[in-house]
């Protein structure tokens, strides 16, 4: 462009020079129109050039998953579907490991890890540091690095509201360009403002799932028992409203009191306070560790067949359970679609096309008899090892 | 079909009547469209011509891209399914060679077995019942794997002494981690201590292999492989066998089974190309799928390309028959502006001869052209001087007879009378005149010489009319050296003494006064003769002889005026004022010029 109308001045500097010398106005006005003309010839070509430039540098849209670390195989699971889902978009997956830095209580070895460390504090400036566990943390760190990695979405499968907040808030305030960007949640629905989409299973419908199989376990009738973990996640706080709506239309089915518990060891605990107190039919274990704690305390007191269980996850032990008979039914989220459909998401909207806010997964009751069926084992075993 | 002809023609018309009205048929326009024209269709063919071979070509490259990639990716698979049956053949030898599978030896060599390849997982014979009688690495069988129940052991069963090949699928019989493999298996009849006993050999390859074998296919950026069972049509292996299960992606199996080759589809509203190949002794069916519009972004680069080609030459080409064009009318142009310099009459103007080889010859007989011209120019001019000179000569000439014939008659008469001194003067100055008037043949005198010459002529007639008249010469000091065609005061004297004194009663006076005025210099005759009337006056410069009296021809005085004319040109010349009984004055007005010049013209030739 620019370089257009210089030649165009530098040619009516010629033309200024060679009238003064000839005098002649016929020749004035052809040389003009020359100038002109190639004035226009430079102008045209040089936005032909960049018309072309900007075409052919389009880069592929880059989309960072960032899952917290050590989630096993539901993250791994994920991580296929949005891999599948880029190479069917023709985009970049980024897929940032977001492992807690054990190194914080001695000196670090790595120059990078004290810087993070140093910085930690501003970046997470306004809120309490010490609220932040490791993991938390990592995960920031991991969100933190794929922005500067350009990443131009992130997938996210948060570990807490307060993670997600600050995440949501670096992708709108980190990107170069001034816009903010597209960050699709996964897994979870805490309700922190600036999710472009919110990608899980209907967990309402999961625990009705889950109600409605102990129910048909227990044949209508019996105790049953819910563990689970504090209920912070409004994912949780679905799950078991929905297990307790299928549940109260068993008028011979009785509800214990729920026990708390967040690890396996807590909930062997609580399992095992559970049944010294009272006869117990069956556990809805709203979360994995807490089914794997209820099998356990089975398992010592060798009631595996007596009493039943019905629980969340598609972990290895949990499945060997499942195939022994400890757990009845399983109640299995797809990971696999969830990435991939949450990669979709973020493809439309960064194609400007619409976007669901809300995009439910279902889930898939799995049973010891129907576990090795051919669909379910790709559900339950996504990977080929 | 006449009237379609008579039409275009009129069309046609009625267009170059259009150009030739406007400024488009100038060389310039029309070299710079036609030519544009011209190469902008020719350039248009050739893309279109282009686009389309390079489409077919890409089109077919595509699919045998797609064809080879399949070929491929089918050899290795059956490579690997004959080696693994090469495999389970060593076992089997191995294992039941002497009817029996027990002993260290058997352990010994199916470690080995197992340990050269990795891909083995587990080695399992089993009876008809589904009963363990021994497996490689050794663990205990879960009883919930439910093995009677499972696709490999109904196989062996129902066709025995076939190797057969599962579908991948989960190995749940041992504990640890749970794998993906492909189970071979076959119904062994074993002579056992002289029995026939049925036996089940199983082993489990881990599925891994085939699946990085599939996976690491691409065709294209999305396109991919899928293998399907040819006898039940299920799914082997797909990348996104999961979607297929959710129901978010579905894949034509059906077509897939029958086809053979390459066939066309479409799925999602896009085209896709898929190509089949059959996977021999296994029983699968090998499906590589490209998408359709990845061939057709290489159509539109190639489109986009060769509009911006276009686009580019075209400009050039406006721009070089801009220039060449310009180039071509620039020398008309000078030569119209030459021409029309020469059509003012400046005949002084050159071309100069460069351009082109047309143009320079053109220039060059311009040039002549206007040579010649010039020449003959010339040539009029000096004709017409010459003629001028010659009719000067001839006006000249004719002052002489006319006064010789008077004065030898005035002499003729005194020496009858025998007024010898009289004479003496008369002839002397007679000779004076003479002399001063052939003056060496110049027709360009001094007033002073001039002065002299109308002296003696004054002398000679005064004696010729017996002192009837006075007469009085009187010039500027500053006068004397100037020059005058000669001969100019003699006619107007004689006119003064024929027409204004002769007839005259009383003595006459003829005054001669020469000055300058304004630039000019004067010579100026006054008589105190008859005077002539208005009409007289007039007619004297228009050359008509008015009054025939006496002696002369009457065409002195127009003389005098047409010479001084033709010498000095107009502006110059004879001026007269006249009242009858009072007397006449003439003007007589030439420029300034007191230094014989250089370039006197008729004195030279």
């Amino acid at each position: 462009m620019i370089k257009g109308k210089e030649d165009k001045a530098i040619i009516s500097r010629i033309i200024s020079a060679d009238s003064i010398k000839k005098f002649s106005p016929s020749i004035l006005r052809a040389l003009r129109c020359m100038g002109i003309a190639a004035a226009g010839c430079c102008l045209f070509l040089s936005t032909a050039c960049g018309i072309s430039n900007a075409d052919s540098i389009l880069p592929p849209p880059r989309v960072a998953l960032i899952t917290p670390a050590g989630t096993g195989e539901l993250a791994e699971a994920i991580r296929l579907g949005a891999e599948a889902a880029a190479k069917e978009h023709g985009a970049e997956l980024l897929t940032v490991e977001a492992f807690p830095s054990e190194a914080a209580t001695y000196a670090p070895s790595n120059p990078d890890s004290a810087i993070h460390r140093v910085r930690e504090p501003q970046e997470l400036s306004g809120q309490g540091v010490s609220a932040y566990s490791q993991r938390e943390q990592a995960q920031i760190r991991a969100a933190t690095q794929a922005l500067q990695q350009g990443a131009s979405a992130l997938l996210v499968d948060p570990l807490s509201e307060k993670v997600l907040g600050d995440i949501i808030q670096k992708a709108q305030t980190m990107n170069k360009s001034g816009t903010s960007i597209p960050v699709i949640v996964l897994n979870d629905e805490f309700p922190v403002e600036g999710i472009t989409s919110v990608i899980s299973m209907d967990n309402v419908e999961a625990g009705r799932q889950a109600g409605e199989a102990m129910a048909e376990l227990l044949g209508g009738r019996g105790s049953v028992a819910l563990l689970g973990p504090d209920p912070v996640n409004p994912g949780l706080i679905h799950r078991e409203q929905g297990v307790m709506e299928a549940l109260v239309q068993y008028p011979g089915i009785r509800v214990e009191p729920k026990s708390v518990c967040s690890t396996r060891e807590v909930c062997w605990q609580a399992a095992k306070q559970l049944l010294d107190e009272q006869q117990v039919d069956g556990f809805i274990a709203l979360q994995e560790p807490a089914s794997l704690g209820a099998a356990d305390e089975l398992h010592r007191r060798k009631l595996e067949h007596q009493i039943n269980i019905v629980g969340f996850g598609s972990e290895q032990q949990q499945l060997e359970q499942l195939q022994e008979g400890v757990f009845q039914h399983l109640i299995v989220q797809n990971g696999f679609s969830a990435g991939y459909l949450g990669l979709n998401q973020a493809v439309a909207r960064l194609n400007n096309q619409q976007v669901q806010a809300r995009v439910k997964l279902e889930t898939k009751l799995v049973s010891t008899d129907n576990m090795f069926w051919m669909d379910n084992q790709k559900l339950l075993f996504p990977f080929v090892q | 079909m006449r009237t379609l002809a008579g039409w275009i023609g009129q069309l046609w018309l009625r267009l170059r009547f259009r150009l030739r009205s406007s400024k488009v048929s100038s060389i310039r326009s029309i070299i710079t469209w036609s030519f544009s024209i011209f190469i902008v269709l020719v350039l248009t063919i050739m893309a279109l011509l282009l686009h389309d071979k390079f489409t077919q070509a890409a089109e077919r490259s595509a699919e045998l891209t797609t064809r080879q990639i399949v070929d491929q990716v089918s050899y290795n698979l059956e490579d690997y399914v004959r080696s693994m049956s090469h495999l389970y053949r060593a076992i089997e030898e191995h294992m039941l060679r002497d009817g029996t599978w027990e002993g260290e030896q058997v352990d010994k060599q199916l470690d080995t077995l197992l340990s050269s390849r990795e891909d083995i997982i587990s080695i399992t014979l089993l009876d008809s019942k589904g009963e363990l009688l021994k497996n490689r690495p050794s663990a205990e069988l879960k009883s919930s794997a439910h093995v009677t129940q499972q696709g490999w052991f109904q196989s062996a069963l129902r066709v025995p002494d076939h190797l057969s090949f599962s579908l991948p699928h989960i190995q749940n019989m041992y504990s640890g981690p749970y794998k993906w493999v492909v189970s071979m298996s076959k119904g062994i009849t074993v002579r056992q201590n002289g029995q026939d006993r049925q036996v089940i050999l199983l082993v489990d390859i881990n599925f891994k292999q085939m699946d990085e074998l599939s996976r690491r296919v691409s065709l294209g950026q999305r396109g991919y492989v899928y293998i399907i069972d040819e006898s039940a049509g299920n799914i082997v292996y797909h990348p996104q066998q999961q979607l297929m299960y959710m129901g978010l992606k579905s894949e034509n199996i059906e077509q897939a089974l029958v086809a053979t080759g390459s066939y066309e589809d479409e799925a999602d509203g896009q085209k896709r190309l898929n190509t089949v190949k059959s996977v021999a002794n296994i029983g699968w069916k090998i499906v590589g799928v490209a998408y359709l519009d990845e061939i057709m972004t290489t159509r539109q680069e190639v489109n986009g390309y060769l509009v911006r080609v276009l686009l580019v030459v075209l400009i050039l080409v406006i721009l070089v028959s801009m220039l060449l064009s310009s180039s071509l009318t620039r020398p008309i142009r000078r030569m119209e502006r030459k021409m029309k310099a020469v059509e003012r009459g400046d005949f002084n103007v050159e071309l100069p001869v460069q351009g082109p080889l047309e143009v320079e010859r053109l220039s060059r007989r311009f040039n002549l052209m206007v040579y010649k011209i010039r020449t003959l120019m010339n040539e009029i001019i000096h004709e017409q001087e010459q003629k001028r000179r010659l009719e000067l000569e001839a006006l000249q000439a004719q002052i002489n007879p006319h006064f010789l014939y008077n004065t030898l008659n005035s002499v003729v008469r005194m020496v009858g009378m025998s007024r010898n001194e009289e004479v003496i003067t008369m002839i002397t100055s007679l000779s004076r005149l003479f002399r001063i008037s052939l003056s060496q043949g110049k027709t360009i005198i001094t007033v002073r010489e001039e002065l002299e010459h109308a002296h003696h002529y004054l002398t000679i007639q005064q004696m010729r009319f017996k002192r009837k008249f006075r007469f009085s010469l009187d010039a500027d000091e500053d006068t004397l050296e100037c020059l005058t065609l000669k001969l100019v005061l003699q006619p107007l004297i004689e006119n003064a003494i024929v027409h204004g004194i002769e007839y005259h009663t009383d003595e006459g006076c003829i005054e001669i006064r020469v000055y300058r005025e304004s630039g000019q210099l004067v010579f100026r005759i006054t008589d105190n003769g008859v005077g002539m009337t208005e009409e007289q006056v007039a007619g004297l410069l228009q050359g008509s002889p008015i009054v025939k009296s006496g002696a002369g021809s009457g065409v002195a005085v127009r003389n005098v005026h047409d010479r001084i004319q033709l010498y000095y040109g107009e502006g110059c010349g004879l001026e007269f004022e006249s009242e009858l009984e009072e007397g006449t004055t003439v003007w007589i007005r030439i420029p300034v010029q007191c230094e014989r010049e250089d370039g006197d013209y008729y004195d030279k030739r």
